[in-house]
Order: C-alpha cells, then sequence, then structure tokens
C-alpha cells in the first residue's frame, strides 16, 4: 500500500467546500437550536401543565433517542405527512437544530434556575414588567453563567454534523467519502478529514477554556 | 396531515429484522462500555500521572477521540485498520473498538475530574500512615472519586447507546440498520422509524430516570 498524502493537496478545493457546508450546517441548526431553546426553558419553568408537559416531551424524546434516528425520522417523516419536499441539507438543518435545542433548552433551564431571585424581585419593585423582568434581567445574567455549557454543546454539535453524510448533505464527511472511493487513498483521506474535524473542536474548546478564564477573573 | 394512513403490519411482520437489531445494538453497547470503562480509567489515571510517557499518550487518546466525529472514528477504523496492520476484523468487532475507544476518551474524562475532585488532605493523610502510592488510590482515593463518577458515568452510557446507531453506517446489522433495511423493503419511513426511536428510547428512558433522581440527591 503506497500513501499519498498529496491527494489531500490535489482535491483541497472539494474537501473545503465540504468544510464550509459543515460550518453552515452548524452555524444554522445552532441558530435554530437557541430559538427553541429559550421558549422550551421557559416553558418548563414558567409554563402551564399542558406547554410545561409539551416541553418536557421534548427534552426527554430527543436525548433518550439516537441523533442519526431522528434525522432519518424528520428527513424521510416530514415529507410524507406535510407533502414538503426538501434538501438533504434543510432536513439535517432541522434535525441537528432540534437536537442541539434540547440540550441547549437544559442548559438554559439550568443557568434561569441560577439567577438568585432576589434579582427578580428588585427588578419588579422598581417597576419592570415581568417580561421585561426576564429580557433584561435575568437572561442576560443566565446566558453569562452558561455560556460554556452553550458552547461545550456547540462543539458537540460541529461534529455531529457529520451524520447529514448519511442523508447525502455534502458536508465534510461526505467529501472524505466520496475521495475514498475516487482514489483509495483511505489512510490518507480520514486521517486527514478527521484532523480537519480535530483542528476545528480544538480551536473551539480553546476559546471554550479562555472564556472561562476570563469570567473567573471578573468574577 | 396529507391523508397519510398509519399501518403497522408491516413492522410486525418484521419484528424479527428489529429484534435481531436490537440483541446486536446490546451486545455492542455493552462491549463497547465495557472497553470504555477499563480504557478510560487507565488513560484518565495516566493522563494525571507525573510521568511525561503515561501523561502524554493518554491525553492524545483523550483530545483525539473527544475531538472528531464518533462517524468519522467508525470510518476510520473500518476503512484503514485492515489497510495498516493487515486485519481482518467483522464490522462488529471494528465497531466495538471504535466505540469502545470512544467511550474510553470520555471516560478517561470522567474518571479524571472524579479523582481530582477527592480533596488532597486525603491523599497526605493516607500517605503519611504508611500507605504505598497504589494502596492509597485503590483504598483511600477511588472508592471517593467512584461515587462522584456514577451520574457522569450513566449518562455516558446513555451517549454510548446513542452512538451504536452510527454503525449501522460501516454494515454492522444493529437496529439502525435493520430499521433503514426494513425501511427500502416496505417503505413505510413514519412506522418503522418510529418504532426504531421508541425501542431506543425504552431503554434510555430508566437510566436517564434514575440519573436524574442521583442528581436530585446530590443536589447537582
Amino acid at each position: 500500500m503506497e500513501l499519498r498524502p498529496s491527494v489531500l493537496w490535489e482535491y483541497r478545493v472539494f474537501l473545503l467546500q465540504g468544510l464550509v457546508t459543515t460550518a453552515w450546517l452548524a452555524l444554522a441548526a445552532q441558530a435554530l437550536a437557541l430559538a427553541l431553546a429559550v421558549p422550551t426553558a421557559v416553558a418548563r419553568l414558567r409554563g402551564g401543565a399542558v406547554t410545561r408537559r409539551i416541553a418536557g416531551a421534548y427534552v426527554e424524546f430527543v436525548r433518550g433517542t439516537p441523533a442519526l434516528t431522528q434525522l432519518f425520522w424528520i428527513f424521510y417523516c416530514i415529507p410524507i405527512f406535510t407533502g414538503l419536499d426538501w434538501t438533504p441539507l434543510w432536513g439535517a438543518v432541522v434535525a441537528l437544530g432540534l437536537n442541539v435545542g434540547a440540550y441547549d433548552a437544559e442548559a438554559f433551564r439550568a443557568g434561569i434556575q441560577g439567577v438568585h431571585f432576589g434579582q427578580v424581585q428588585a427588578a419588579r419593585a422598581l417597576g419592570l414588567s415581568s417580561w421585561s423582568t426576564f429580557w433584561a434581567v435575568v437572561l442576560p445574567q443566565a446566558t453569562r453563567s452558561m455560556l460554556p455549557a452553550l458552547l461545550n454543546n456547540f462543539i458537540g454539535l460541529l461534529l455531529y454534523t457529520s451524520i447529514a453524510s448519511t442523508i447525502g448533505v455534502h458536508e465534510l464527511t461526505y467529501a472524505g467519502g466520496k475521495l475514498n472511493t475516487a482514489t483509495f487513498q483511505s489512510v490518507v483521506v480520514f486521517t486527514g478529514v478527521a484532523g480537519l474535524y480535530l483542528v476545528l473542536s480544538l480551536i473551539a474548546s480553546a476559546g471554550v477554556r479562555r472564556l472561562e478564564r476570563i469570567q473567573a477573573r471578573r468574577d | 396531515m396529507s391523508g397519510y394512513t398509519i399501518d403497522l403490519t408491516g413492522v410486525w411482520s418484521r419484528r424479527d429484522m428489529l429484534l435481531t437489531g436490537l440483541l446486536v445494538t446490546a451486545e455492542l453497547w455493552i462491549l463497547a462500555l465495557a472497553l470504555g470503562l477499563i480504557g478510560g480509567l487507565i488513560v484518565g489515571l495516566g493522563r494525571l500521572s507525573r510521568r511525561r510517557v503515561l501523561a502524554w499518550p493518554s491525553s492524545c487518546v483523550i483530545e483525539v477521540f473527544r475531538g472528531t466525529p464518533p462517524l468519522v472514528q467508525l470510518f476510520w477504523f473500518y476503512y484503514c485498520l485492515p489497510l495498516l496492520f493487515d486485519v481482518r476484523m467483522s464490522a462488529l468487532t471494528t465497531a466495538i473498538l471504535s466505540l469502545g475507544l470512544f467511550s474510553t476518551a470520555y471516560v478517561g474524562e470522567i474518571v479524571r475530574g472524579g479523582i481530582q475532585a477527592v480533596h488532597k488532605g486525603q491523599t497526605q493523610a493516607a500517605r503519611a500512615l504508611g500507605l504505598s502510592k497504589l494502596q492509597t488510590l485503590r483504598e483511600v482515593v477511588l472508592p471517593q472519586a467512584v461515587r462522584r463518577m456514577w451520574p457522569p458515568l450513566m449518562s455516558q452510557a446513555v451517549d454510548v447507546l446513542k452512538a451504536t446507531a452510527l454503525a449501522s453506517s460501516i454494515t454492522v446489522p444493529e437496529l439502525m440498520y435493520q430499521t433503514y433495511r426494513a425501511t427500502s423493503q416496505t417503505f413505510r419511513f413514519v412506522e418503522f422509524y418510529t418504532v426504531s426511536a421508541l425501542i431506543y428510547f425504552a431503554i434510555c428512558l430508566p437510566l436517564v430516570s434514575r440519573l436524574r433522581r442521583l442528581e436530585w440527591r446530590s443536589g447537582a
């Protein structure tokens, strides 16, 4: 077996396109996740009996089933129910967004619970409405304390975007698979792809550690 | 709903497929977890060691397997191991090894965290009382650390179960693979994926609710 590391350079544009799709997928899913996580966390903490149940069921079901099963369910079953004709990329954004949304909701919930009740009482005593108390007083403090958890979830998401390759999204892992069948340079290709993910996640986790240090200094 | 009717007869007539898949999932899960517990104890202790020959490789295993997607790890083991070492392994063995190392990395960090959380005074006291380093670790530090390690280990067990579904992409005939195969025979996507998801959920639920109780008790 001959190792030709040069294939990574020869196909750099192809791999880079995959990497860009991976980044795009992660960011789009993260945006959806945040949009879902805040209302879910609020529903679990302050909602009525029904909304509380629904939010709880969503979180528990996502956390108790494999992301791959969720991806397949959403990508294949949503079009059957809705008649929607969507691309694998959008299916993956929705599935991964729903997945990380549940984990982020738990992080938000812990963050909101961690804000001292005196803060709410003080804000209310100063005449803020319950909505502005939440938006302007509780949420900013909660976000600060749970930012590390959210960023860790994001790193997990970045790695888990790789499962989108199974429904045919042309991201980095998919590009690696194609390149493998085209060149038979399995060792070079998969080591290179794994290396790219490793670099991304090491940069991201260095960022998280830095953030934690800055926060520790401020407190 | 656009008039879709649920029909579970296809699922019922293929229950054997799902059951065989479930058994393979269970085998993969338990063996990968066992490998992860043994490996995790080694690399977790290794990373804490003052000797660089132990600490450095342990850190490498932990960082590499936590910093890359488990799916890419599976592909790497499936395609590259036979080329590099001239070994023939079944897809299942490959997946056990790959997911075993994946959980090794996470268990390693749990072990490290658990040991670091034990107060230094405990070690100093044990050493002052004349216990050897190994005795201190085995009789004093580990028992206390293990109590703290329980909740994260259980949540890790759930994560490994969910990761076993990825093995379907290297043709391991586990639950997800069988589900996919059944849908390509019947085109009953909704029924099969829902049932399959419910099976995974039914295995996770007792673990998750037990975990919740543990966390409640420890006040975390």
